[in-house]
């Protein structure tokens, strides 16, 4: 009975019909709100001046889209007491990103240990549902929060602490990834020196450089032939 | 029992699956993996209902 109800309100209410299957997508009132008067968003102009601890930044160019965290840290607490964030994203990944932000923001701050328990399924049981399809735009927000989290981490000198995944730490010392590297590369750094500049990796320690030198020369053949 | 199939060329790396189901999938070079072909795992329908190109075909087996 209860079931049936659902579908006749979203026959009703769907607010996106594809014309192909008449596949029916609902949107929750608060996905709406979320998405109508998004919560912390930080403008283009105002991120200039924005001072964070940890900024990061995800996206997956298959998708066109991107998302930018960036957080404030009270490093006696062990808090994030502010979540800021920007994306060119599309109505869920706004919708969840702006949950996500007022999930970390509310009762003045979270632990950051705690913020790293959050996952996508806790923003979407608090946005009272997303369309199925919808799910993986959630996970975008978090993995940006993370990001930024690491970034804190690495620019307060908590190496330890980061939590790498996907990539492979090559220097423990500044805790720069694979991943790191191939950005820098893809930025234009194309010599161990300019790595260096940018990154610090194996400055001190010297034991990784072989192993930098040898990536560079990977991620220049992959992107540049 | 359902097995599990990705379509490489279709991934995008979103994670959805991974956030959905880590008992079943993975992350390998940025795009999804299958720890297990075969699984009586719900979730695993779920990931494949969530993936934004439909690159996980789950079949009855």
């Amino acid at each position: 009975m209860k079931k049936m109800k659902k579908e006749n309100e979203m026959e009703t209410h769907s607010d996106v019909k594809a014309k192909v299957d008449s596949q029916k997508w609902f949107y929750t009132d608060i996905v709406k709100d979320h998405f109508f008067n998004p919560k912390n968003f930080l403008s283009e102009k105002k991120a200039n001046s924005y001072k964070a601890d940890g900024v990061g930044l995800v996206g997956s160019p298959a998708c066109g889209d991107m998302m930018k965290v960036w957080i404030k840290v009270n490093k006696e607490q062990d808090k994030i007491v502010a979540m800021k964030w920007s994306t060119f994203g599309c109505a869920s990944a706004i919708a969840s990103t702006s949950m996500l932000s007022m999930m970390v923001n509310e009762n003045g701050g979270m632990k950051i240990d705690d913020a790293l328990k959050i996952k996508p399924q806790d923003i979407v049981k608090r946005l009272g549902d997303l369309p199925t399809r919808k799910f993986h735009c959630s996970v975008l927000g978090d993995k940006a929060l993370r990001a930024a989290i690491n970034d804190y981490f690495r620019k307060s000198n908590q190496i330890n602490r980061m939590i790498i995944e996907g990539s492979r730490l090559i220097d423990k010392e500044t805790g720069v990834t694979d991943k790191d590297i191939e950005e820098a590369v893809l930025e234009g750094a194309d010599t161990l020196e300019k790595i260096q500049q940018k990154l610090k990796v194996g400055v001190s320690n010297k034991v990784c450089i072989p192993e930098v030198e040898q990536l560079i020369r990977f991620y220049k053949e992959k992107y540049f032939g | 029992m359902y097995k599990v199939k990705i379509d490489k060329e279709k991934c995008i790396g979103c994670e959805a699956c991974v956030a959905l189901c880590p008992e079943v999938f993975e992350m390998k070079d940025n795009k999804a993996n299958a720890k297990k072909q075969i699984t009586d795992k719900k979730c695993a329908k779920e990931a494949a209902d969530s993936c934004p190109t439909q690159a996980i075909i789950i079949s009855n087996k």
